[in-house]
């Protein structure tokens, strides 16, 4: 796997203001989120018009982890609405990418957790490409529970760690 | 050291018939680990006898691994030295012991060590005696180097156990484990009882080590090149490829003859069984169902079968397949929640991690034939990852009761429970080598 940088958010905004609307042809063939997410019992509607943001100053909005249940990669509707935000988000950069890290809790056991986390990570990965993000523009990778965000043996600090995390990269070689 | 006797008692796996005492003095002392009387023989075990220039520090690390050789073979309960009546003086043989006293301090059987040191060696004796009689059962003469004390302790207990099972003991053999140790999960190869680690891989995440058989090399699951691959690396060695692909391919597992491997890959939102040579050529993939998590695998003794572990009924189950693919059968039909079988070098049994009805994880032993389970622990924190020794009479698995996460070695009926003494730590999925 080849690793992208990391760009902070702000700095994904100015690169990709640079970019310029090198992207914008891109935008037509994407179909829009309200179109697909009405088709799903849970997201609300992105009421937002259908431009690119690029050249704005409005700060890039950050996007928070996912939650599950105990041993499910089922999404929950908050998730599909933070999905939804995310595919909304993806449409008007397009030249940006997402890995998106599947991660369980400390039940169970390593090996098995591996694979939730895959499993996790897998399933918003799927629900965004259902979205219209294109899935070249997804990596996913599984954690298991090596990478906790809470060390306490106890159910809030579990249902804290049974997450996946966004993180948004500027692909400079793939903003076309 | 701490012994363990579970509070309930679980059904007798391992039995020993003792064909000792009234019986005709030419006949050998023998214990047959077979039939449903559990009997392990009453063995007094005083601190060797040291001999020139063997320093105490020497003679603690022989006697703390002999000790616990002894306590966790499962053939033998060790009797308490405080309440040894022999004096002091007595010596190494026959005609200096005075049994009676052994007698009346319940033992059957007393074995005693002689050590001395020769240049660079540790050199001991030991003899085993049959206390009703005063017969001498056994002598053996070894030795060791001087810095590994305890390498002569295994070695006394390995040619005990196998005088008295006709059955190889497992001490000499070789534990692979991760450490978490802050964030860095940690590859190491140790003895059977975790001490003289050596490192394999230090940094960053590395999971689910598996000693390559009949080597000195552990093959493990790393993120080193940010997503997890696995590869294989000698202590002090580096890390050399040897699965890699476009998906997370996770937990290495050989085929007991070392010539293949099985690992999980995978692929949206499943994991697939994946088989190949043992040197990553001839990829092919064993199971498809798309969406579902088939992970774990281990090899049967002969290699013919893999036993997995697969949600495809809705949660996680134990399965057995052949090496083919084909013929997968479900083993487990208990609980909702039964994870990493590991196929007993016997072949008779797979162990594996359940979660029961409160939540609790516990280790159980399912019969392959039969599907017959058998509960290994119960009320002693959670307790996981069972790996067999590479003889099948034991096992090892990770558990919570002493607060953190330990390794403890427990025999097949529960009975005996030893944590582990080792540094502080918390001890992740223990592979045992065959």
């Amino acid at each position: 796997m080849h690793t992208r940088p990391t760009v902070p958010l702000m700095g994904l905004f100015v690169a990709l203001a640079i970019a310029g609307c090198a992207a914008k042809s891109q935008d037509a063939a994407l179909p829009k989120v309200e179109e697909i997410a009405s088709a799903e019992p849970s997201p609300a509607p992105v009421q937002q018009p259908v431009v690119t943001d690029e050249g704005s100053n409005e700060p890039p909005p950050t996007f928070e982890p996912i939650h599950y249940a105990l041993d499910s990669a089922e999404l929950l509707p908050e998730s599909r609405r933070e999905l939804a935000r995310l595919a909304e988000h993806l449409r008007r950069r397009p030249g940006a990418t997402v890995e998106i890290a599947g991660h369980t809790c400390e039940l169970g056991t390593s090996e098995y957790n591996l694979a939730l986390g895959q499993k996790r990570a897998a399933a918003a990965r799927d629900y965004l490409v259902k979205l219209g993000v294109d899935p070249e523009r997804i990596t996913i990778i599984s954690f298991g529970e090596e990478r906790p965000l809470d060390d306490e043996h106890t159910e809030p600090a579990r249902a804290k760690n049974r997450r996946s995390e966004f993180d948004l990269h500027l692909a400079m070689g793939r903003t076309r | 050291m701490t012994i363990h006797t579970p509070p309930r008692l679980l059904s007798a796996a391992l039995s020993v018939c003792l064909v000792l005492g009234a019986i005709p003095a030419f006949a050998q002392m023998r214990l047959e680990i077979s039939g449903a009387n559990f009997r392990p023989m009453p063995l007094a075990v005083p601190a060797p006898l040291t001999r020139n220039g063997v320093s105490s520090a020497a003679a603690a690390d022989f006697d703390a691994a002999w000790m616990l050789d002894l306590s966790a073979s499962g053939i033998f309960q060790v009797l308490d030295r405080r309440s040894y009546l022999a004096d002091a003086s007595e010596g190494l043989t026959a005609g200096s012991i005075q049994f009676a006293r052994w007698v009346d301090v319940g033992a059957d059987a007393l074995v005693k060590v002689q050590l001395s040191v020769d240049g660079d060696q540790l050199r001991g004796e030991a003899r085993l005696f049959t206390v009703s009689t005063g017969r001498e059962e056994l002598k053996v003469n070894e030795s060791a180097p001087l810095s590994n004390p305890r390498a002569l302790a295994h070695r006394f207990a390995d040619a005990l156990y196998r005088h008295l099972t006709h059955e190889s003991g497992p001490f000499q053999s070789h534990l692979a484990f991760v450490k978490r140790s802050g964030k860095d999960r940690e590859v190491w190869l140790s003895d059977w009882d975790g001490h003289n680690a050596r490192a394999i891989a230090t940094e960053g995440i590395n999971l689910l080590p598996a000693v390559v058989p009949g080597g000195e090399a552990v093959a493990y699951t790393s993120y080193r090149s940010g997503k997890p691959d696995l590869y294989v690396q000698r202590p002090g060695g580096a890390p050399v490829p040897l699965v890699r692909a476009g998906a997370m391919v996770t937990g290495i597992a050989y085929s007991p003859d070392g010539k293949r491997i099985a690992w999980a890959q995978s692929s949206g939102q499943g994991t697939q069984i994946w088989v190949a040579n043992a040197d990553g050529s001839d990829k092919r993939q064993l199971t498809d169902t798309p969406y579902f998590i088939n992970s774990s695998p281990s090899w049967s003794p002969d290699g013919r079968q893999i036993t997995f572990v697969s949600d495809r009924a809705g949660n996680p189950q134990i399965y057995v397949m052949n090496a083919d693919g084909t013929g997968v059968r479900r083993l487990t039909f208990q609980g909702n929640y039964n994870q990493t079988p590991d196929w007993s070098p016997r072949g008779d049994l797979i162990a594996f991690t359940a979660r029961d009805e409160r939540n609790a994880f516990d280790v159980f032993t399912v019969e392959v034939e039969t599907s017959k389970i058998r509960r290994i622990t119960q009320d002693q924190g959670n307790n996981e990852e069972p790996t067999f020794s590479p003889n099948g009479r034991l096992l090892m698995f990770t558990s919570t009761r002493d607060g953190g996460q330990k390794l403890v070695v427990s025999t097949l009926d529960g009975k005996t429970q030893i944590v582990l003494p080792a540094p502080k730590g918390n001890y992740a999925t223990p592979d045992w080598a065959r």
